[in-house]
């Protein structure tokens, strides 16, 4: 059973809802970066909009216009994955709690905070009684959603499914993670930040969205020919994972066109990165996504977008490589591996 | 298609530590819910509390005194303990093994307990490394001292275990794995019994599912999970078997963000669903474990949605939630045993607490039935935003 991409949208500190970044990428001196919205005019009421905090507006936006690029009117499935939710609207309803004692809080805020209020504000806007799943597993938060969508598609149970990751960074949560250190102090220019040499990467917001399907036609963007997820390999083990989702697209390693790993910047995380990078793809082009997309639970959601977008227009924009540059005329079979602090993995590969 | 068996199960809950401390606590016909022993609230409302504090918990299962924790992870800890003894599944197996826990307050009773002092300690604000959901079902998992395959974590709210056994039994049936141990893990939090508390959906005396003068609910904690498993696995193994999953559904209301639609169209494709998936007819169903909460809203629009499915041949049908309170995101794997206990000891556990008829017409089992011969039972969990799943559980 084949599986493919039919759309992908994202509300991003790139220009919102748009491949400009593949031309005209936005390059930030920062450690935080708000999203740059689109007018959400188009798709909520004043009212609406006065009612939504900004992620679930960023999620119905994204998913509505993936759906319409999809060809859709509506869908057999949505699952979102998340792996804070919808912080801000918990941050408000915590400090609230907190400062006032238990006293008079608001049920708005508590409402919009639970994990899956952002796939149920999507079906309500729909008007989708379909299957409904949020999945909330750290740095995989994104796969698990598209690996439960992968299982369904498998199970005949659905034609397509909207697959979202969405995650949100509001100010006392931001500095609590700066205390932490998963967050770097202070504003970081993206060549030293490439080097990788401090703890700490840069935050930013996430809202992608896609159709997958198992239909191939006219919209589809790539397909995915496979994905593995695992938890805690040895190299044997990564290995494995490695040569069973070649062998199962019946590619060798040299067929890959490039890799997209997850560097961000820290260099807890680099470390792994590079020695994946090292051990198994040594000679094949390196690409990263997330000095253009920021760090999130949900960022690997960006790795897959531009791995499909990269495949759709037939080219890798120089400032995609990490390293191992190469010029790569046609694209053809791009593998996204993804890890959390080397516990949770991922690998999702991508063909036209 | 092979059949998805469940070869073991493991409960904490408000009724106590284990299936044998659950099962006589039902038998007694005693609600577990009070006042609050552990959780540090000013709210004066009662609540289904597990009866250990934290270091009484770790000692439960041996788990490191000074190693962070939350009250979710040990409980989730004790579960799964439980629910591997039973199924007998040793740190080293050849299987494929999926852990998948549901919870929605993960960490959240340590950020409340300890984020004023965040930014001056260091050691404190690592507890904001637990808050998320995943953090707590990787930290679960670690109980195991094997390698589980694969890890996830479902947060629909209250009906996330329930989500947890549907995506076991899609990826047993896939053969992604031989076995997933699936259900949820929740503790009580500030954060969310005074969200509850906005929502005016708390009675201030013990809950009564389905009664016309019912109030609202009272809120759980525990863990459940099960192990489900292929059969060809359960054979090799030779292992028992307790029951099987025969068929499960998942829909959504799309009604509100917290209220449910008056005609229960959620719970109504929810349980449809599961009816077609185990070619079973609404009469085969002989036991229905209820969401039955206890609100005005939920009791209403399940009530609607039963009366659509099985029409005027309504099963014995009874809330457990008077015994327990409600454990939201544990709630589906908590119930889901509880009906398995029931279809294995010929058991029917009252709906505590139920004097009077309302207008939804009909009356859940008001004292415990013993000697009941069920085949098969239904399990419902709905949750916030419409999540709406049923499961049910036949003898094998």
């Amino acid at each position: 059973m084949s599986v493919y991409i039919q759309s992908i949208k994202q509300i991003s500190f790139q220009k919102p809802l748009c491949e400009q970044w593949l031309e005209q990428a936005v390059f930030v001196n920062a450690n935080y970066n708000e999203a740059k919205d689109p007018d959400f005019k188009p798709y909520f009421s004043p009212i609406e909009a006065r009612r939504m905090g900004k992620l679930i507006k960023r999620a119905i936006a994204t998913s509505s216009e993936a759906t319409k690029e999809a060809g859709l009117k509506n869908v057999d499935s949505i699952v979102v994955g998340s792996g804070f939710g919808c912080l801000e609207n918990t941050e408000k309803f915590l400090l609230a709690m907190i400062e006032q004692g238990e006293q008079n809080l608001q049920p708005t805020p508590f409402i919009q905070s639970t994990y899956n209020t952002i796939a149920s504000q999507i079906a309500i806007y729909m008007k989708n009684h379909c299957y409904n799943s949020t999945y909330s597993q750290q740095g995989l938060s994104f796969e698990s959603a598209l690996f439960d969508t992968f299982l369904q598609i498998q199970l005949h149970k659905i034609n397509n499914s909207l697959v979202g990751a969405h995650e949100e960074m509001p100010p006392t949560f931001f500095k609590w993670f700066q205390q932490l250190g998963t967050c770097k102090d202070e504003p970081i220019d993206v060549a030293i930040l490439k080097q990788g040499k401090s703890r700490g990467s840069i935050f930013g917001n996430c809202a992608v969205s896609m159709v997958i399907s198992n239909q191939n036609n006219d919209k589809t963007i790539c397909k995915i020919q496979s994905m593995k997820l695992f938890h805690q390999p040895d190299d044997k083990d990564f290995y494995k994972n490695l040569n069973a989702i070649l062998t199962e697209a019946n590619l060798q390693l040299e067929d890959i066109s490039a890799v997209i790993l997850s560097y961000n910047g820290d260099c807890e995380n680099d470390h792994f990165c590079n020695h994946y990078a090292n051990t198994f793809f040594s000679s094949l082009p390196i690409l990263w996504y997330k000095h253009l997309f920021g760090e999130s639970l949900s960022a690997s959601s960006f790795g897959v977008y531009v791995g499909a977008k990269c495949l759709q227009y037939q080219k890798i924009p120089q400032h995609l490589f990490y390293k191992n540059e190469q010029t790569i005329n046609h694209p053809k079979n791009i593998l996204v591996h993804n890890h959390f602090k080397n516990q949770d993995h991922s690998l999702i590969l991508l063909s036209c | 298609m092979s059949e998805i068996l469940v070869t073991g199960m493991g409960i904490v809950s408000a009724l106590g530590n284990g299936k044998t401390a659950t099962f006589r606590a039902l038998e007694a016909e005693k609600s577990a819910i009070g006042n609050h022993l552990f959780l540090k609230t000013s709210l004066q409302l009662p609540i289904g509390e597990v009866p250990y504090n934290n270091e009484e918990l770790k000692q439960l299962i041996g788990y490191p005194s000074d190693k962070l924790t939350t009250r979710t992870i040990l409980l989730g800890c004790i579960a799964l303990q439980e629910a591997l003894e039973e199924g007998k599944i040793p740190t080293n197996t050849s299987k494929r093994i999926a852990f998948i826990s549901a919870t929605t307050v993960g960490g959240m009773d340590k950020v409340e307990e300890n984020c004023n002092n965040f930014l001056s300690d260091k050691q404190l604000c690592k507890y904001l490394n637990l808050q998320n959901c995943g953090a707590n079902t990787s930290a679960i998992a670690e109980q195991y001292g094997g390698k589980f395959d694969y890890i996830t974590t479902i947060s629909t709210a209250c009906s996330s275990a329930a989500n947890a056994i549907i995506l076991g039994a899609n990826m047993i049936k896939m053969d992604y794995v031989d076995i997933a141990i699936v259900g949820g893990s929740e503790c009580l939090s500030k954060f969310h019994l005074n969200g509850f508390n906005t929502l005016m959906i708390l009675d201030k005396n013990l809950c009564r599912p389905f009664d016309a003068n019912r109030k609202g609910l009272n809120l759980g904690e525990g863990a459940a999970y099960l192990l489900l498993e292929s059969e060809k696995s359960a054979k090799e193994r030779n292992v028992n078997i307790l029951c099987k999953l025969s068929g499960y559904g998942n829909a959504c209301d799309a009604f509100h963000q917290t209220a449910s639609s008056p005609d229960g169209e959620g719970p109504f494709l929810a349980m449809q669903e599961a009816l077609k998936e185990s070619n079973l007819k609404s009469e085969d169903i002989d036991y229905v474990n209820a969401h039955g909460t206890g609100t005005s809203n939920n009791d209403e629009s399940e009530g609607m949605a039963l009366k659509r499915i099985f029409g005027n041949k309504m099963p014995l049908i009874s809330s457990t939630k008077p015994f327990t309170g409600h454990c939201t995101s544990a709630a589906g794997s908590i119930e889901s045993v509880i009906s398995i206990l029931c279809l294995r000891n010929k058991f029917v556990p009252a709906n505590l607490h139920f004097k009077t008829e309302s207008n939804i017409g009909f009356s859940p089992v008001i004292h415990n039935i013993y000697n009941q011969p069920l085949q098969h039972v239904m399990n419902n969990s709905f949750g916030f935003g419409g999540n709406d799943s049923s499961c049910i559980f036949s003898k094998y």
